[in-house]
């Protein structure tokens, strides 16, 4: 009983979005005109829905440590051993997966009835919007890889007709483009995973993998660093969790996709979709667990990622660039996270930078509102009085975001830092400090620069209070959401703990990393008053590191210049197919015998005549000899 | 059952042709009741097929037609057939649609050619009789060239010499072929059959086997097709009005797929075995070469071929990945690409009826005037980059987990295709819906097209999340397929 009451609510989260988005498309197709609060209702309540469904869920699941819940609802393809349900596996991990996804969905959706008010595609906008949030449940419920995968590549389709939504501009499409295609190159890479973990281990359903992951390869010994099957499967795995989480190398797609409304920005390339990846390997520990390589290589590629990134969002002129990159940053540290093994950190961080990030975009989108759509910091300035509560949110999003204490960034952040400590991670350490300071530093600038210091321009537009609930719910929660859930501390219990150092020295770095933030917000300050920040720089060659640092350490350049114009070139210099050649010559030697043997019969009497007697001559001759 | 239902599109072509003579417009109702006759026989059929519980021949039929040389009309369809059956009818129907307005100059004439063509490729799906098999696979090509070079557009002689020349040269080779597996049969049980059953029993020696499996496999091959076998397709998609660009992708290029499973693989297993590695390197050769083809193209049409090069690469992988895997996932495939491949060159069609352009150059922002259409456009792009939830998908995976086994490095050039596959894709969408609108604005989908597109909309979702029954289908022939070279 208790099963079906579960088994009928976790569809209905899924489906319910599905089906609103569903009676939106017929409706656009068969020309039912729909008011724009009708569509509203339909989108936004459809996720309330599941919002409270999710509620429901919440309350129901055991709260036994490791409970888990899974039910398979149809048969999807079944070719031999090659069987593929929908089913749906619920567990801690999935569970705070769709509180954030429906909760700061439900938040997103609201704010979009205000902020798209004007837009005539209202409609198309809430058909995007519901498929996403049904493609990124299934997402994170799929208890095999098939339907993760479908989830994987859904959510990936309606960021690409999201970033795109303001399809008469080619910049977005362009965006747009890039987005799909970076990270399906990693979806490639994901999906080649699949068909090396199905050939080896016999099966697509994640918790069988895994099982059978651990009983054929046991624990790599510390000459575990090689390139083993297992550390393949992972690194497969990988491929797809960077594309789709933009780190390095696939990461340059997501500032790009800050072309998208600013609702969209907040949902899905802040709060839920890019943040995918750190899922995948959260709910693939027990594999990554048996590859010291791979793990190594997570926490190098969040380490090096967090440090790019946070430089490039220091030299940021546009708002939502600036927030584009920390959250690459941010998720660098997730990675980081991932990778010293700390699980239940990394995805507690998820928690907190969904809520304060989806805070920062959403109220970015609302400066930007009443804006008239200035996106350049340095062309705002002394907003602090003219909007007081986007200022709020600003500020306590952003220092969420550099971790000042007790704000939810701080809890998630620092317990990163000391799981590094305890996994004697030190260089990792560093530069995660290093990162902090960066962050405090570029969260703090932009603070500065857009709140205080000389009025540039005047706001205009008020908000609407579907805009103004969600932003105060988010700062509520930014402030107050660092709560660590117990349920996932339980679920990555078992993990191998290495001997930690001294308590003391631990203790004493700990206070520095909390004091680092501070030291960097104070260096902000100094810097703001100094008047430093976007004034002109003399200097050629830092001039030349300011381009540099600007561009996002020129990555798009070297991407351009290494495999896209190649790519061209090489489809362009075969535009008319050189294989056809070879038939047109085949066309052009028949047409030539045809012209030769033509020759033979040109209607002359005396060239018949002669012909006949040279091979009548010839005829008897042969016979002769 | 297989006799009334190719009797019935025979005897509405020549019905077609003779309603000219009353009225013009009444040729494509002719052409549209006689299709929905089929359903008939078809429905019965289907029937009989799902109360059958184990594989084998559904339909089994056959009358001695040339008793001298032993030539029956031996017609009898299988699961796999039967779904091509299903496949030929419904773009049939589809075409029909598409050609509604478009055809105009000698109605009669065009419909008589397009059931004589349907008629053709259902005589292809079901003849068991390989004299039978080589007649059909005439008569359903001769329609087919003089549809592209009376209707075609401008450089439509050339196209349709060209298709006609490729093929019937692919037809030759399988003629010898033909003659040459007939004769070895003669010398060797002093009988001459040209049965099916007869032959397969015969299991020829090991240089003969080779080279009369090389000359069918050729002919199926070019039909496909697959590089470097490929000029043909482009220039007579460019060319061929949309109702034939529809039935060429849909279903004539299937036919290929269909007598690879039918003859060329359980024939000759030893020799196709033989020869099965070099072929997954020539399918994933193709994937790649056509989806970089498609990216290089500036005419839709023509794009659009080159994907169809591409996607058609997975049914020779699957094929001879000699997994049952693969080989279903392969005639899933050979069913999701005729259905999102024609339903591309019906809306490509339906952009050209409205523009007279395809070149995407001179599209542009289509989604701001007739979004109905752009939006099926969409769909159907991405149905083909291989959306998961999509018939598309279910194929290429189910090819791709087949054929990993055998042969991981042509299955991972093959997977780097979905990647090419995600680009030209973008493009098809990029450069004609999006953007700044160059041209005006135009009607939007009327009921007709809405009717078109949506079914086929649906039916490729139907093949994505419930591939079950096609695939159950298609199982029981696919096992009688002989399994991997040990």
């Amino acid at each position: 009983m208790q099963d079906q009451y579960m088994e009928n609510l976790l569809l209905t989260v899924v489906l319910l979005p599905l089906f609103s988005a569903l009676v939106l498309i017929f409706a656009a197709l068969f020309s039912v005109r729909l008011t724009k609060q009708m569509v509203a209702m339909l989108g936004v309540g459809s996720i309330a829905v599941a919002a409270c469904c999710v509620f429901l869920i919440k309350l129901h699941f055991s709260t036994v440590a490791g409970a888990s819940f899974s039910h398979s609802y149809a048969n999807w393809i079944e070719v031999g051993d090659f069987k593929v349900a929908f089913g749906l596996y619920l567990d801690a991990l999935s569970l705070v997966m769709i509180s954030i996804i429906t909760g700061v969905g439900l938040l997103i959706h609201l704010y979009s009835v205000g902020f798209m008010q004007k837009e005539p595609d209202f409609q198309r906008f809430f058909i995007y919007l519901n498929l996403f949030i049904s493609a990124m449940l299934v997402l994170v419920l799929a208890d095999n890889l098939l339907m993760l995968f479908l989830g994987w590549e859904g959510v990936g389709l309606c960021s690409y007709l999201l970033i795109g939504f303001w399809h008469q501009k080619t910049v977005n499409n362009l965006a747009a483009n890039k987005a799909f295609i970076m990270t399906r190159i990693g979806d490639t890479g994901m999906a080649i995973g699949l068909l090396l973990m199905f050939v080896l281990l016999g099966s697509l359903d994640i918790q069988q993998v895994q099982l059978k992951a651990s009983e054929l390869w046991p624990l790599a010994t510390e000459s575990g660093m090689s390139l083993d099957l297992v550390t393949i499967c992972c690194l497969l795995l990988l491929a797809g969790a960077v594309g789709k989480s933009g780190q390095l190398p696939l990461h340059s797609w997501l500032p790009d996709a800050m072309a998208g409304p600013t609702p969209v920005s907040a949902l899905i390339h802040a709060a839920t979709m890019v943040t995918a990846g750190v899922y995948l390997i959260a709910r693939f520990h027990p594999l990554f667990n048996l590859s010291p390589l791979a793990m190594t290589l997570v926490a190098v590629i969040g380490a090096i990622t967090l440090l790019i990134a946070a430089t490039s969002a220091l030299m940021q002129n546009d708002i939502k660039r600036i927030l584009a990159y920390s959250t690459i940053s941010q998720i660098g540290y997730m990675f980081l996270a991932l990778g010293a093994g700390a699980y239940s950190a990394a995805v507690f961080h998820l928690m907190t930078h969904a809520f304060f990030k989806a805070l920062l975009f959403l109220a970015a989108g609302a400066l930007i509102y009443s804006m008239q759509h200035q996106h350049n910091i340095f062309r705002m300035g002394g907003l602090a009085k003219k909007l007081p509560f986007i200022c709020g949110c600003f500020l306590s999003g952003c220092a969420a975001l550099a971790a000042l204490p007790l704000m939810s960034g701080f809890f998630s952040k620092e317990l990163i830092l000391e799981k590094l400590l305890e996994q004697q991670m030190y260089v990792f350490w560093a530069v995660a400090i290093l990162g902090a300071f960066i962050t405090a530093l570029y969260s703090f600038k932009l603070f500065f620069v857009v709140f205080l210091g000389p009025v540039q321009q005047q706001p205009d537009s008020k908000l609407s209070s579907s805009m103004l609930i969600p932003l105060g719910v988010l700062l509520l929660l930014s402030i107050f959401g660092g709560i660590q859930p117990q349920s996932l501390i339980d679920i990555f219990a078992s993990q191998h703990l290495l001997e930690t150092g001294s308590i003391e020295t631990i203790e004493i770095m700990m206070l520095f990393a909390i004091a680092v933030p501070i030291i960097g917000v104070i260096t902000s300050w100094i810097l703001f008053k100094k008047q430093i920040f976007g004034s002109a720089i003399n200097s050629a060659k830092l001039r030349q590191l300011h381009q540099f640092l600007y561009t996002g350490w020129q990555v798009d350049w070297l991407y351009n210049k290494l495999f896209t114009q190649p790519f061209i070139k090489i489809a362009r210099s075969n535009q008319e197919d050189f294989i056809d050649k070879f038939y047109l010559a085949l066309m052009r030697l028949s047409r030539a015998c045809h012209g030769l043997v033509n020759l033979l019969q040109n209607g002359q009497l005396r060239w018949y005549s002669a012909s006949l007697v040279l091979a009548m001559l010839l005829a008897f001759s042969l016979i002769n000899f | 059952m297989l006799m009334e239902l190719i009797a019935i599109l025979l005897i509405g072509a020549l019905l077609a042709s003779i309603s000219e003579l009353i009225a013009p417009a009444l040729a494509k109702w002719v052409a549209l009741l006689s299709l929905l006759v089929t359903l008939v026989p078809l429905y019965s059929i289907v029937v009989l097929a799902s109360n059958i519980e184990q594989g084998g021949w559904i339909v089994d039929e056959s009358t001695l037609w040339i008793s001298r040389f032993n030539i029956s009309l031996h017609l009898a369809l299988d699961g796999l057939s039967l779904l091509l059956v299903l496949l030929t009818i419904f773009m049939g129907l589809i075409a029909v649609l598409s050609a509604w307005r478009e055809i105009t100059y000698r109605c009669g004439f065009f419909y008589f050619n397009l059931l004589c063509s349907l008629a053709g490729v259902i005589g292809v799906f079901c003849a068991l009789d390989l004299f039978l098999f080589f007649v059909f696979w005439e008569v359903m090509l001769v329609p087919m060239y003089l549809m592209i070079a009376i209707w075609g557009y401008d450089n439509r002689r050339y196209a349709a010499i060209k298709f006609f020349l490729f093929t019937q040269a692919g037809g030759l080779i399988m003629l010898l072929s033909i003659c040459a597996l007939v004769l070895l049969h003669y010398q060797n049980s002093g009988q001459i059959s040209f049965d099916y059953h007869d032959l397969m029993l015969h299991q020829l020696s090991e240089p003969a086997a080779f080279w009369v499996m090389l000359g069918f496999f050729i002919a199926f091959v070019i039909k496909l097709p697959i590089v470097p076998f490929h000029n043909w397709l482009p220039d007579a998609h460019t060319q061929a009005p949309t109702a034939v660009s529809v039935i060429l992708a849909a279903i004539l290029l299937k036919t290929g797929g269909y007598g690879l499973l039918r003859f060329a693989l359980p024939m000759f297993p030893a020799a196709s075995a033989q020869i099965a590695p070099y072929v997954m390197i020539i399918a994933a050769v193709s994937i790649i070469y056509g989806a970089i083809m498609a990216f290089s193209q500036q005419d839709l049409k023509r794009l659009v071929a080159y994907s169809s090069i591409s996607h058609m690469g997975f049914v020779l992988l699957g094929c001879y990945a000699l997994t049952p895997l693969a080989q279903q996932g392969a005639v899933l495939q050979m069913l999701a690409h005729g259905v999102s491949t024609a339903a591309l060159f019906a809306l490509v069609g339906a952009i050209q009826y409205r523009y007279h352009s395809r070149d995407l150059a001179q599209l542009g922002g289509l989604w701001q005037v007739i979004p109905k259409l752009s939006a099926m456009l969409l769909f159907f792009v991405i149905a083909s980059l291989g959306m998961p939830g999509l018939g598309n998908f279910v194929a290429e995976f189910l090819v791709l987990v087949g054929s990993f086994k055998v042969n991981p490095g042509a299955t991972i050039a093959a997977t780097i295709g979905l990647i090419l596959a995600a680009i030209y894709s973008l493009r098809i969408a990029q450069q004609s819906l999006f953007g700044p609108l160059k041209l005006g604005s135009s009607l939007d989908l009327d009921g007709r097209e809405i009717l078109m597109m949506l079914s086929m909309a649906l039916l490729l979702i139907w093949m994505g999340l419930h591939p079950q029954p096609l695939l159950d289908l298609a199982q029981q022939s696919v096992n009688l397929l002989p399994a991997g070279a040990k």
